[in-house]
């Protein structure tokens, strides 16, 4: 979903179901109008089983075509060029290729499928051709996807009768063939891992470097968070080292269509660029279905199986699960010759949704009668299996393909109709990356999202236009993190000497000289930047950079025995949070347990086995914070709204195993072992008004939650409202940000230990020194916590104290108690009060009410009091919540 | 031993040896011959220390126990051991020229960028007491040897400098390096390292400590026995095949008879060639500055240098220009030989012609041949060299070079920091704005001088020894390899591919 046209021609499908025969007759088009799509939105319901359809098809929306808007080839590209071109440019490629003749840097963000790689290879080509010395660098964030690319590239370059040699530098890449590559391949295509690792032997490079005309950043979008400051401080090592000899690359990078695609291309490189997002691709028509499991279960074993051990089920149930529900709606498309994916979370996952399907397709009381081949796809079943796999998609001799993320990317999954989404995957990215798989070029589609009982599963359920809509995450580069920009620091200083000339690209004067000192003292570097600042030692600081992890040590990923994995390495706060002893782990699909967590040693580790049991585990986490400093300030309707660094306390003391069908908490309370975790990060904080606090606190004081017995009775109602605030913006927080609200936490607490003695609430970044999420939560304050309130207002379980889809978190350490949606929503409405909406009435007046009451001047009086007496804990002792 | 440049200091971690036994603790003692031995706070070990004292006749000091301080005397250098900051005050004698005290740490805070020193104040007050024209250096166990910063204080308004200095082990990826400290009189330090697992049978190459214990227990307790062993024997142990085994054979052979072993009849590069030999004094591991290269030609028998005794960081290439063209005009097609050259010399050399040198790089990179005989022989297995580790000057001794005289006493590292001292100095006197207050901070320092003679000493010492060890090498039996075994054995190929790997 990219261009604003198509959201304005987005429709609630209003049966609108003839094809559109002029469209269609464009260009590729036409070619399949003899086997049309086999289903829409319509025979799909037509179809689906009488006693199995309960009204699932909870929303229809239908995406229309869109032709193709090109430009001739030899607008852009030179004549000799675009004679060997046997198609014309679709309109972005051609903007592309103009801009990056004026010499301006590009980024790239148009839909999946758009041609995106044609536009730097198209460039390497018109570049090659003034010059054969011309020498390119690529990046992926994956060693897998540079095969796939290098063979296109290579495809693209015969086809224009180029000689361009590409060439492929990885960790897997032999040592002569290296030498071959960086002497002569005019493309170098590698990973931003590997580059971190070549960099140091810059020398070896002197002439590509000298040439080095292109610097390409592939999936741009994929540099967010932790991996996203790295890459960024590891892009500006390479352009000093480039720099050095000579050479000064233009920047190409694509993207996803992401928030803010020209500030983070900024961030990534340091460097301004055009930003190309009009979308000249077509695209066939598309029916998109929001499919929810019924409520009232359906069959019924499965139904008992999934609400029947509810221990604490009052009087509402989540219905049946989304796992049981996809599979079968995926088996009757593709015994409908429908052609789909199943995109599930994990390996597991895919082949339960195999045997889901096969049952539901063999279940005689069901009209299916002819054989329907499905397959599951995952990393778990080697190479030889996936290649056949993958050749059944390509040759339709299969149906179906139940799959993780595995082929979500690259892989050609031939004719491809349909796509079923087992749950929302996290970002509006990857939901229309997924979706897209399905309706090649300008065929029709058909594709399902089967939300889970899960918080943003639920609330795109509830907000389709959030999907829809014309916006997208923000892509988050935090340059501000000091732990990490330390250690790239430390590289460029062993890459070549450190000078006052590299202080634009290393962080400015003032911060550069600070870790200069900082290395100086430490001893870690040598010299000055007068003269040159260089690493002290003989090792590679490179190899002590770690994507995924911040500061401190990293632990090392083993597997148990003989068995390899191959894991990246993890930061601290990761390992403590999901790695400790007893832990399951998902990798790549795959079910693991962690068998020993060891960090006594020089090389932290953890070991894994692997394992295949029926339920994931999540450790509870208790916080607390202390020694925040405030670096900037803002008021929202009379809130104080703070951002900067806090010492965060974080203990993951016990973890509980979960059903990995249900979700339902099998055991908990077990021990995980691990020590606190300590660090200094970033976070924003609100300060609640007193004023504000009495009236809700008064308002709310007769709400009880019987077992927070350790509270003050009075402060369940309040406490309740700012912890389940504090839940609900993290919950949120990914649907503004591309973040992982795993790496964010939070705590509500009524007496801020900034001195102030307010009560409020933080959400921090989860890592040391920061990720600059909070930071952009602090900008963005205001549409986080809107979005935060419609979450608990609009979630259908109706309870004030939440459900695990709206208010309740699974890590929270306080067991999700209390949570209290009525005193949320006055804070939150307080929070946005712009003294304008007859909304916001309710609270204003009860803030008036206590501003003008005697009891305002008593408190008052109190408050004065207080500063003198400690005797105040007594009425108003500290309370917490996580 | 004491040579007159001051006493040696082995600052040993206990647990850093690769086991505690007796034979491990003499070789240490034996490889580094100190004057005093003392045993950092981390890591130590009562039994190790006891082991110590009975086998070294000289001072045996532990940072362990009870708090105490204690003061040594030896060539007229004072050597004070606190093992806490408080004993600072009144029990560790005034004006020691060294103290030592491993509560000397560095704090970090990382987010905040800020490094502070544990005890910067308490030596400080020490300091502060002592007569003026005495500098104490201080040293921390707790500080790795190559550790050398200045740090500032201020008592009573008086601003005092603080040398600090690391003694203790070295980290490096495996196993730490022990570190030996020479303490000269005039506060300068000169250490050398080895890595800890590289005594005892561990020395050996392909003995790593599972494999020393299968040794051991089968009755192998020296070098000397592993060298006297034939392959069949050493097959007979327990993990050990029969790549290793002549792995083991090769390197034992070479450190118990101090000679150089070759592994394979590969002909020393360049083969029917003249080799030209090289050595290039920079201003650190990443230099900025190439301001002395030394030739050494052994037909000729000249040694020819190119010293730039004006180094500046705005012509930092002059006499990288200077060689080059000379290089050019005197050889056709020279074969350059330098230790470890593809990894330092020719990488910078190449980098600077590239640079400062544009009209050669056709010529250096197509007409200069460069030949590493350490990667020939280490990297790619082709010989087993004597010496504790494979750097140059330990290499040179085991062969039985022997470079008395001033130059005995200097490094390559101590030259480095002293020419980049240097420039700091001649840099801050240019006094651009930026470094005004840098330069301001440094007024007060001596004004570092270099004595470009010895220098010259130090590096024609340097390629006469790398001429010295490529004969030995050329002049070492070449073994008949034995092909069938070589290539069924995967060992030597991965233990070749590990030290190759390049980025």
């Amino acid at each position: 979903m990219t261009s604003n046209d198509a959201d304005d021609r987005t429709t609630r499908d209003a049966r609108a179901t003839a094809n559109d025969a002029d469209e269609r007759t464009e260009r590729d088009g036409g070619d399949r109008s003899a086997d049309p799509l086999a289903l829409d939105a319509d025979d799909l319901v037509e179809t689906y089983p009488a006693g199995r359809y309960r009204g699932q098809l909870s929303d229809r929306f239908a995406l229309p075509a869109r032709s193709a808007r090109t430009v001739p080839a030899d607008d852009a590209l030179p004549a000799d060029l675009a004679a060997n071109l046997d198609v014309d440019l679709w309109s972005h490629q051609a903007e592309a290729l103009f801009a990056l003749e004026d010499g301006e840097n590009v980024c790239v963000a148009t839909s999946t499928a758009s041609g995106k790689t044609y536009v730097y290879g198209l460039e390497i080509a018109r570049r090659y051709r003034e010059n054969p010395d011309v020498r390119a660098l690529i990046v992926y964030p994956t060693k897998a996807l540079s095969r796939d690319q290098e063979r296109e590239l290579e495809a693209l370059f015969d086809e224009l009768g180029l000689d361009v040699s590409v060439g492929v530098y990885d960790g897997d890449t032999g040592p002569d063939e290296k030498t071959r590559i960086r002497e002569n391949a005019n493309v170098v295509v590698t990973n931003v891992a590997g580059l971190n690792q070549y960099l140091d032997g810059h020398h070896r490079w002197t002439t590509f470097h000298a040439n080095c005309s292109l610097f390409v950043i592939d999936e741009a979008h994929a540099w967010t968070g932790i991996s996203g400051m790295h890459a960024a401080w590891i892009v500006r090592r390479a352009r000093r080292v480039i720099d050095w000899y000579g050479g000064d690359p233009r920047f190409v990078l694509t993207s996803a269509t992401i928030g803010n695609p020209g500030e983070h291309a900024r961030a990534l490189t340091g460097q301004p660029a055009t930003v190309i997002d009009d979308d000249g691709s077509p695209r066939g028509r598309r029916h998109l279905v929001f499919w929810e499991p019924p409520s009232d279960g359906g069959d019924g074993d499965v139904a008992e199986r999934a609400g029947g051990t509810r221990g604490s089920a009052d009087d509402w149930s989540p219905g049946r699960p989304a796992t049981v529900e996809a599979p079968e709606l995926w088996a009757h498309l593709c015994y409908h010759d429908v052609p789909s994916l199943l995109f599930c979370d994990s390996r597991k996952q895919t082949e339960l949704a195999i045997e889901r399907a096969t049952e539901f397709l063999e279940n005689p009381s069901l009209p299916y009668r002819k054989s329907t081949r499905l397959e599951s796809y995952n990393a778990g079943h080697g190479k030889r299996a996936r290649r056949e796999t993958e050749r059944g998609l390509a040759a339709g001799s299969l149906d179906g393909v139940a799959t993780t993320s595995a082929l979500e990317v690259g892989i050609d999954v031939g004719g491809i109709d349909g796509t079923v989404l087992l749950g929302y995957p996290g970002s509006r990215h990857a939901f229309w990356q997924r979706l897209g798989r399905s309706g090649r070029g300008r065929r029709d589609a058909l594709s399902a999202f089967v939300p889970r009982h899960a918080t943003l599963d639920r609330y795109v359920l509830r907000h389709p236009e959030y999907v829809l809509g014309g916006s997208h995450e923000d892509a988050v580069v935090d340059l501000e993190n000091n732990p990490v920009y330390l250690k790239h620091v430390e590289c460029a200083a062993r890459e070549l000497p450190i000078t006052r000339d590299d202080a634009d690209l290393l962080g400015g004067p003032e911060r550069l000289e600070r870790a200069v000192e900082y290395g100086r003292r430490t001893g870690d570097l040598e010299g000055s930047l007068a003269g040159g600042v260089t690493y002290a030692y003989r090792d590679r600081p490179q190899n002590r950079v770690n994507l995924y992890a911040s500061g401190g040590d990293s632990f090392d990923v083993r597997a148990v025995g003989d068995e390899s994995i191959d894991h990246e390495s993890i930061g601290r706060a990761r390992a403590y949070r999901d790695y400790h002893e007893g832990a399951t782990v998902l990798h790549r699909g795959e079910q693991y347990q962690v068998r020993e967590f060891r960090e006594d040693g020089p090389q932290p580790y953890v070991e894994l086995e692997a394992v295949d049991v029926d339920y994931y585990t999540q450790s509870q986490r208790r916080v607390s914070i202390y020694d925040p400093e405030v670096r900037e300030s803002r008021t929202v309707g009379g809130f104080e709204l703070n951002w900067g660094y806090a010492t965060v306390t974080v203990r993951y003391e016990t973890y509980a195993k979960r059903d990995v069908a249900s979700g339902e908490t099998i055991e908990a309370g077990l021990d995980t072992s691990v020590p606190p975790l300590e660090m200094r990060t970033q976070t924003c904080w609100v300060r609640v008004p007193p004023g504000v606090e009495r009236a809700v606190e008064r308002r709310h004081s007769g709400y009880r939650n019987d077992e927070c017995a350790d509270l003050p009775p009075r402060l369940h109602g309040y406490l309740g409202g700012i912890h389940a605030i504090e839940h609900a913006m993290i919950a949120v927080s990914p649907l503004e940000l591309t973040v992982d609200s795993n790496d964010l936490g939070g705590l509500a607490t009524n007496r801020l230990p900034d001195g102030s003695d307010a009560s409020g609430w933080f959400v921090y970044d989860g890592v040391e020194g920061g990720l600059g999420f909070s930071r952009r939560i602090y900008e963005e304050y205001e549409s986080v916590a809107r979005r935060a309130r419609e979450l608990m207002v609009d979630c259908e379980c109706g309870r004030d104290e939440g459900c695990p889809a709206c208010l309740m978190d699974a890590r929270c350490g306080n067991d999700n108690r209390p949570l209290y949606a009525p005193a949320a929503t006055d804070v939150i409405d307080a929070l946005l009060d712009d003294g304008s909406g007859p909304a916001d009435a309710a609270i204003t007046d009860s803030r008036g009410d206590a501003d003008s009451t005697s009891e305002e001047d008593g408190d008052g009086g109190e408050d004065v009091a207080d500063r003198t007496d400690r005797g105040r804990d007594d009425r108003r002792p500290p309370a917490s919540v996580s | 031993m004491a040579t007159g440049g001051g006493p040696s200091l082995l600052a040993l971690r206990c647990d850093a040896l690769p086991d505690g036994s007796d034979s491990v603790v003499r070789d240490v003692l034996g490889h580094f011959a100190p004057d005093l031995v003392y045993a950092i706070r981390e890591g130590t070990d009562a039994r190790i220390v006891s082991r110590l004292r009975r086998a070294f006749d000289g001072p045996v000091v532990s940072a362990a126990g009870p708090a105490t301080a204690r003061a040594e005397t030896i060539d007229g250098v004072t050597v004070a051991f606190a093992d806490s900051l408080s004993l600072l005050e009144d029990d560790v004698p005034e004006d020691a020229d060294y103290v030592v005290c491993d509560a000397l740490q560095i704090g970090r805070n990382r987010v905040s960028l800020d490094a502070t020193l544990d005890g910067l104040e308490e030596i400080a007050r020490y300091q502060d007491r002592s007569s003026a024209d005495a500098e104490t250096t201080f040293c921390s166990g707790s500080l790795p040897a190559n550790y050398d910063h200045v740090w500032t204080a201020r008592i009573d308004g008086r601003r005092v400098r603080l040398r600090v200095r690391g003694i203790g082990p070295i980290p490096r990826s495996g196993a730490v390096e022990l570190a030996t400290s020479t303490l000269g009189q005039n506060g300068s330090v000169a250490t050398s390292s080895v890595p800890a697992d590289r005594f005892g049978l561990a020395a050996v190459t392909g003995v790593g400590p599972k494999t020393a214990d299968h040794l051991r227990a089968s009755g192998y307790e020296s070098r000397t026995d592993l060298a006297a062993a034939s392959l069949a024997e050493l097959r007979s142990v327990r993990g050990v095949g029969a790549s290793t085994a002549r792995t083991i054979r090769a390197s034992a052979r070479a450190l118990a008879g101090s000679r150089v072993v070759r592994r394979t009849d590969e002909p020393v590069p360049p083969a029917g060639r003249s080799p030209l030999f090289v050595d290039v004094e920079t201003d650190g591991l990443q230099p900025t500055v190439i301001w002395l290269i030394g030739t050494y030609d052994p037909d000729r028998e000249t040694y020819v240098d190119f010293l730039d005794e004006m180094p500046a960081r705005d012509d930092p290439g002059s006499a990288t220009r200077a060689f080059v063209s000379w290089l050019a005009a005197e050889y056709d097609e020279p074969s350059l030989v330098a230790w470890n050259g593809h990894a330092f010399d020719f990488e910078h050399l190449g980098r600077f012609v590239a640079r400062y040198a544009p009209e050669y790089r056709e010529f250096w990179t197509d007409d200069v041949s460069k030949v590493d005989p350490y990667d020939w022989a280490v990297r790619r297995n082709n010989a087993v060299l004597p010496g504790r580790t494979n750097r140059l000057e330990d290499v040179a001794a085991a062969l039985g070079c022997d470079r008395g005289g001033d130059i005995a006493a200097i490094d390559g590292k101590a030259l480095a920091s002293r020419l980049r001292r240097f420039l700091e100095h001649s840099s801050g006197r240019e006094g651009t704005n930026a470094s005004a207050t840098a330069a301001s901070a440094r007024k007060s320092e001596p004004v570092p001088e270099i004595d470009w003679n010895r220098a010259r000493r130090y590096c024609e010492a340097d390629v006469r020894e790398l001429a010295a060890i490529y004969e030995a090498i050329v002049d070492a039996e070449p073994v008949e390899p034995t092909q069938p075994d070589r290539s069924a054995e995967p060992d030597d190929e991965s233990t070749r591919q590990s030290g190759l790997a390049e980025f």
